[in-house]
């Protein structure tokens, strides 16, 4: 059966993973290419950002497309009212996490690409010897960040149901409006201290505070 | 009609003629310099009361926590603050003491710290709240800390004020080596690592070649040895060229842009270098940088160590080597290995990250299922 959904799930997201596929190889190497051809590459730090760059590029491809991955299956279900899902002869925890696996198998299809399209970027530009590059390190990044930013889509998705969208919203409001009394009243930034607790040990976005850099020291 | 009267006033006023110059004798030039003279010092004796009366109204000592002194008006910090002071003052007494070892008493200690809460109205029903921290002395610089006034903001505020007291006492060789500030705390792992980024990126040869080994290249790029021509000294024409590059000229100087364009588009070296000698040139290694030898000769001397640098003669590089208990080449050594392990890692996701995330994710995974459409 697990074969059967990953099958589907394949059928539903192949369009958008071929986009995350070609975006992971084609986008990289582009940005080396142009950054390259602005900067000095004797200027070691003018590398390093492009470097930088090219890491927030992953960073945001891996949010992306474990969104995409997340809701998809989802919105699928529930245009046909879950009919599909619920007549099957498994439970409902059981469904979710199979789709929720098959997921999880679909996103290691972009992280291959990241890691080809980071040896191409890699390779076409000059790199200074106290720079080292890092595509092997950054799809194995770009997959525990995908995995993470996948199962809290996820937990918004099934957990919110049809109010998925109002949620997240409303989540981004209050935040937005936390820090705006905050700033007000005087205190230190309070979305950048849940920020940093989020995003740093033992946070679940951790993964998302580290180094994401594709040439580095 | 008050608008008309004042358009009037303006007009009568544009149309009298300008006073007209003339030369000042020199009785008239003494006098203005006499005058400008004694409302300086009315001003400066105002400040002087001004914190004077501040200073007075303090009790000598409010609290002590090791060797810090702490002066401060009961009703004006609170209990509660008065209580979360102390403790961050024995929070950084105990910093203090693994920096200035047995000179922090004379040092930390040697001057109380006045702590003044104070709340302000920002707008209408909007009230701003923060610490002052500052010396005694008129001419010391205020620390200030805002809500929430966290240990820790608190034990780094007093820490910076005993690092004003420190740098006072520094030789000023050394001191000036370092930017006029010393540290007051054992590095931590980040500015170790941005010591390891800024050995890493900089255009400077010297670093070049102490990333690649060369003792006298790390002293070099540390700014540790006399430099007759920092330019060619520290920077190879490439270099020249990156510095040239990093500013950009006024666009109406046609002159500088052409020149500038030569240099960084056609790289012309001779250009490059009559350029980069139009502006002051940048050290190889940051302050920062420098601060992380400051700290390893700190923590491998021990407690006598600042008591060495205080008492240090010589070269800041002999002083330092001194202060550790080692040679200067060792002491060199020691920093350029302990820098390059600080480098920051993007090889891999570390396996605390690997577990954190599998937790997250499986936990979020069953959560998501217990809930039916």
């Amino acid at each position: 059966m697990f074969g059967e959904m990953l099958y589907t799930q394949w059928k539903w997201a192949r369009t958008e993973l071929f986009l995350y596929v070609l975006a992971a190889f084609l986008i990289p190497t582009i940005m080396i290419r142009i950054g390259f051809s602005y900067i000095d590459a004797y200027s070691i730090r003018s590398v390093l950002n492009m470097g930088a760059y090219a890491g927030i590029f992953f960073c945001a491809l891996a949010i992306a497309c474990a969104f995409g991955l997340a809701w998809r299956p989802y919105i699928n279900d529930a245009s046909l009212k879950h009919v599909g899902p619920l007549s099957l002869p498994i439970s409902w925890p059981r469904f979710v996490q199979m789709r929720f696996l098959a997921g999880v198998v679909l996103l290691l299809v972009p992280t291959v690409a990241v890691w080809i399209g980071g040896v191409i970027a890699t390779a076409s530009a000059p790199i200074p010897p106290t720079l080292h590059t890092y595509p092997g390190g950054i799809a194995i990044r770009f997959f525990f960040a995908a995995l993470i930013a996948y199962a809290a889509g996820f937990l918004l998705q099934y957990a919110g149901g049809k109010h998925a969208v109002r949620i997240a919203i409303f989540l981004f409001l209050t935040v937005v409006g936390v820090e705006l009394a905050g700033q007000l009243l005087g205190y230190d930034s309070i979305v950048g201290s849940t920020w940093n607790a989020l995003t740093s040990w033992p946070g679940p976005f951790s993964i998302f505070g580290a180094r994401w850099m594709l040439i580095d020291v | 009609m008050f608008a008309l009267g004042c358009v009037a006033v303006l007009l009568a006023l544009g149309s009298t003629a300008a006073r007209t110059a003339e030369a000042q004798s020199a009785s008239q030039i003494a006098g203005r310099v006499f005058s400008a003279i004694h409302t300086t010092k009315v001003v400066k004796d105002s400040i002087e009361l001004f914190h004077a009366s501040h200073t007075i109204d303090l009790p000598p000592d409010s609290a002590t926590a090791g060797g810090i002194r702490l002066r401060f008006d009961r009703s004006n910090l609170g209990a509660e603050m008065e209580a979360a002071m102390k403790a961050a003052a024995e929070r950084a007494w105990i910093v203090a003491e693994s920096q200035f070892g047995e000179e922090a008493r004379a040092t930390a200690g040697s001057e109380p710290i006045l702590v003044n809460r104070v709340r302000r109205q920002f707008a209408p029903l909007v009230w701003i709240e923060y610490l002052e921290l500052q010396l005694p002395e008129r001419s010391s610089r205020i620390t200030m800390v805002r809500v929430p006034m966290t240990q820790q903001k608190l034990t780094d505020a007093v820490l910076d004020i005993a690092g004003t007291l420190a740098t006072s006492r520094v030789p000023h060789d050394m001191i000036r080596w370092l930017g006029f500030w010393t540290p007051t705390r054992p590095m931590s792992e980040e500015e170790w690592q941005d010591a390891s980024l800024d050995l890493a990126t900089s255009v400077s040869t010297v670093t070049k070649s102490c990333y690649a080994g060369s003792l006298e290249g790390c002293e070099s790029a540390l700014g540790l040895t006399e430099v007759k021509d920092p330019l060619h000294e520290w920077y190879s024409p490439d270099g020249w060229r990156v510095l040239v590059s990093e500013w950009n000229p006024p666009k109406a100087d046609f002159e500088l842009v052409a020149a500038h364009d030569e240099c960084v588009v056609k790289k012309v070296a001779a250009t490059c270098e009559r350029l980069a000698r139009t502006r002051v040139v940048p050290i190889p290694l940051n302050m920062s940088t420098r601060a992380t030898l400051y700290a390893l000769s700190i923590e491998r001397g021990g407690p006598a160590a600042f008591s060495k640098i205080l008492q240090g003669t010589g070269t800041p590089l002999q002083i330092l080597a001194n202060a550790s208990g080692a040679s200067p080449n060792d002491l060199v050594s020691a920093w350029r290995s302990r820098v390059l392990r600080a480098a920051p890692r993007s090889d891999a996701a570390t396996p605390g990250h690997v577990a954190i995330v599998l937790a997250w994710t499986l936990l979020f995974g069953v959560a998501a299922s217990r809930r039916r459409p």
